[in-house]
């Protein structure tokens, strides 16, 4: 009768503790969550992956949630600081160089580890013109004219806004880089036009810096705040023309003009024309981050933070996202990959993906 | 298993204990966060102006009420809300106001920061979406607001609160979820003035920016001062200096204003950006420091109907006196 006793006190303990956390966090049912804070432009493969991967390991919620690769890192090594909000468990950003930059060189509260040691380059991609078969001169433009149709003053173009989205400052780049490679001295100006706090270019020793101003108001160029916003837009054909990821253009039926491979940003060829071509915000818009952008290849990145809920599971994702049925269903979205995928630090890397990858060369 | 009385009652009391504990801290917790939320105070500056506010003393103020929601990066929704706040405006007002040479820097808690422009903030120029279709529509007035309440309630902190950014639109329209900064703290006026250029055409051309106008209009450079009829005091540089950059190939080594030149006579024509303007013989300017280009007004930026820059002087007559410059040009004869 004792013993039923204590049994039914510590049962009832452990009924308080846990079922109100359990309700809370909506995980009735025993499925443990993985949270997937991703690239905006990695949306659609990944919510295939989601729910190929859910099918398969029932036992298993993942949670997939999309912003800017800056963004994204903030939402694991800043955000969740005062919030309250969930760890993610997987990391995947448009720009792998992030990780390195934002995630190792912050310890995490408290501890003398950082909240990454070691990125997977895992995929690529490359810039060029989005537009559809009604955009003005559709049947006309081509790799050696982009540039003229574009600067014509009834064609609307449109970029990603640049404070916000790495697609944004990485089309600035890509014409500045079509100015070199053209030989024409006015490409960025003519097709960005006039704002009221104009972008400036400055040159240097090493290349060319893109100053951006704090209030981007443009009177020509029209701006959305990501690569997948600017979809939109084309599609009803308010814009006739875009600076896009090739992914994401093909991922919604769009066209899309192949740029040469010294300006798309898909390797690291720009170097023929330019050693160093660096976006500057003209303005601390985050606590941690220091808002210049390199000029790299488009190569994405993925980790699992340090601190992350569940990094075995995560590790799991991860593997099925760089086996067969994960890779098919990138391919099948237009995604480019990188297989076996590259990694900085192999030491630290989890042992179980240890075989998956080879090291950076 | 078997358990005496002493014992279970040791482990009655140890849970009790723990229960005590446990209930605690959950009430410190719960009185932390109520401390917390009474201690929350925005802090408004402008200059060394600063305003702090607590959330009741927000609440106090004026407030809007109307519908908002966000389109995400991701190119999801979310939204429309029912939401509650105070004008950035009336916000503003509390430390001298915004002016078009203005911007509203709003920063968060974790350390994000957005900067909205006063054609934003005043004129709510914002991109508004149809949240079904995702496609840009077109809108009426669009309010920014501090908002500290959604759908009737407080804003948790989960949902960004308690001070968010919202901007307040039709109900079927979204606008775009960067401009929705959460956990706001800390709201600064910013010193934005616009950016603009003079384009001077002579013997040769100069495209002369905004910020080598200023340096030249500084006091013990060029700049001079005249006060009109009214009293107001106009603030610039000389016409004539000006026309000295253009009128032969000396732009401004020792004497860049050929009066040699003078002599032949020739003309400048003022240009506004809307293709209006006035010709001036140059014997009607030369070397006369009260006819100037002037760029402020009683030490402010010139007002819209005159920005960037007025001739004005000494003997103009109201047409003359051009508003909105945007060229100089030297006409030979």
């Amino acid at each position: 009768m004792t013993g039923k006793l204590f049994r039914l006190i510590i049962l009832n303990i452990l009924l308080l503790v846990f079922i109100p956390g359990l309700l809370l966090n909506g995980y009735s049912q025993g499925q443990i969550p993985v949270k997937v804070m991703t690239a905006g432009s990695l949306l659609v493969p990944f919510r295939v992956i989601e729910e190929a991967y859910e099918e398969a390991h029932p036992e298993i919620d993942v949670l997939i949630e999309g912003h800017g690769s800056i963004q994204v890192i903030r939402h694991v090594t800043e955000v969740p600081l005062f919030s309250g909000e969930a760890i993610a468990d997987v990391v995947a950003v448009a720009d792998y160089s992030l990780i390195p930059k934002m995630m190792y060189q912050t310890l995490l509260p408290g501890e003398n580890r950082a909240y990454a040691n070691w990125c997977l380059q895992f995929a690529t991609n490359s810039i060029g013109l989005a537009y559809s078969s009604q955009s003005k001169y559709a049947g006309e433009i081509n790799i050696d004219n982009w540039y003229e149709v574009l600067s014509r003053e009834e064609v609307k173009v449109g970029i990603s806004d640049p404070r916000f989205d790495s697609c944004g400052y990485r089309a600035l780049m890509a014409m500045k880089l079509a100015e070199l490679f053209y030989g024409k001295e006015d490409i960025l100006t003519s097709i960005i036009g006039d704002f009221s706090y104009p972008i400036k270019v400055e040159e240097n020793d090493n290349g060319y810096t893109i100053l951006v101003p704090e209030i981007l108001e443009p009177e020509r160029l029209v701006m959305r705040n990501s690569s997948v916003t600017l979809v939109f837009p084309l599609q009803s054909g308010d814009l006739d023309y875009a600076f896009e990821y090739k992914s994401v253009a093909e991922q919604h039926g769009l066209n899309f003009l192949e740029l040469p491979p010294e300006i798309n940003l898909s390797s690291d060829s720009y170097k023929t024309l330019c050693p160093d071509i660096k976006v500057k915000l003209a303005f601390k818009r985050f606590a941690s981050v220091n808002p210049d952008f390199d000029i790299l290849p488009i190569i994405y990145g993925l980790t699992v933070p340090a601190n992350a809920s569940h990094p075995e599971e995560a590790i799991r994702l991860i593997e099925f996202i760089l086996g067969p049925e994960g890779q098919e269903i990138l391919h099948q979205a237009r995604q480019f990959t990188i297989n076996p995928p590259l990694v900085d630090n192999p030491e630290n890397l989890p042992v179980d993906l240890i075989p998956l990858v080879i090291r950076e060369k | 298993m078997k358990i005496s009385i002493r014992e279970l009652i040791k482990e009655i009391l140890l849970v009790l204990v723990s229960l005590l504990l446990v209930a605690n801290s959950s009430l410190a917790l719960q009185s932390s966060d109520t401390a917390v939320q009474e201690e929350i105070a925005l802090k408004i500056t402008a200059g060394d102006t600063v305003k702090t506010l607590t959330l009741d003393e927000i609440k106090e103020m004026p407030s809007l009420e109307g519908w908002g929601g966000r389109l995400r990066s991701s190119g999801d929704i979310e939204g429309p809300f029912a939401l509650k706040g105070v004008s950035l405006i009336e916000l503003g007002n509390l430390v001298g106001g915004i002016n078009p040479d203005t911007a509203v820097k709003v920063i968060s808690r974790d350390g994000y920061a957005m900067t909205f422009s006063y054609k934003q903030i005043v004129e709510g120029d914002y991109i508004t979406y149809d949240p079904v279709s995702k496609q840009e529509v077109p809108h009426e007035e669009l309010q920014t607001i501090l908002a500290y309440e959604t759908d009737g309630n407080e804003i948790t902190f989960q949902g960004g609160g308690p001070l968010r950014i919202a901007i307040l639109s039709a109900k079927n329209q979204v606008t775009d979820g960067h401009w929705w900064c959460k956990w706001v703290e800390e709201i600064e006026l910013i010193p934005a003035p616009k950016e603009w250029t003079l384009h001077l055409k002579g013997a040769i051309e100069e495209n002369m920016d905004r910020g080598t106008f200023e340096s030249g209009a500084s006091e013990g450079c060029h700049g001079v001062k005249w006060v009109d009829d009214k009293g107001r005091e106009w603030e610039g540089i000389p016409l004539w200096l000006l026309v000295g950059r253009v009128d032969d190939e000396n732009p401004h080594e020792g004497k860049a204003f050929n009066d040699a030149l003078v002599q032949e006579g020739y003309e400048v024509k003022i240009i506004a950006g809307d293709g209006y303007s006035v010709t001036l013989p140059i014997s009607a300017i030369a070397r006369k420091n009260n006819i100037l280009v002037a760029y402020k007004l009683n030490g402010q930026f010139l007002p819209e109907e005159y920005w960037p820059l007025r001739l004005v002087g000494e003997g103009l007559t109201g047409k003359e006196q051009v508003g909105q410059i945007k060229e100089i040009e030297v006409l030979f004869p």
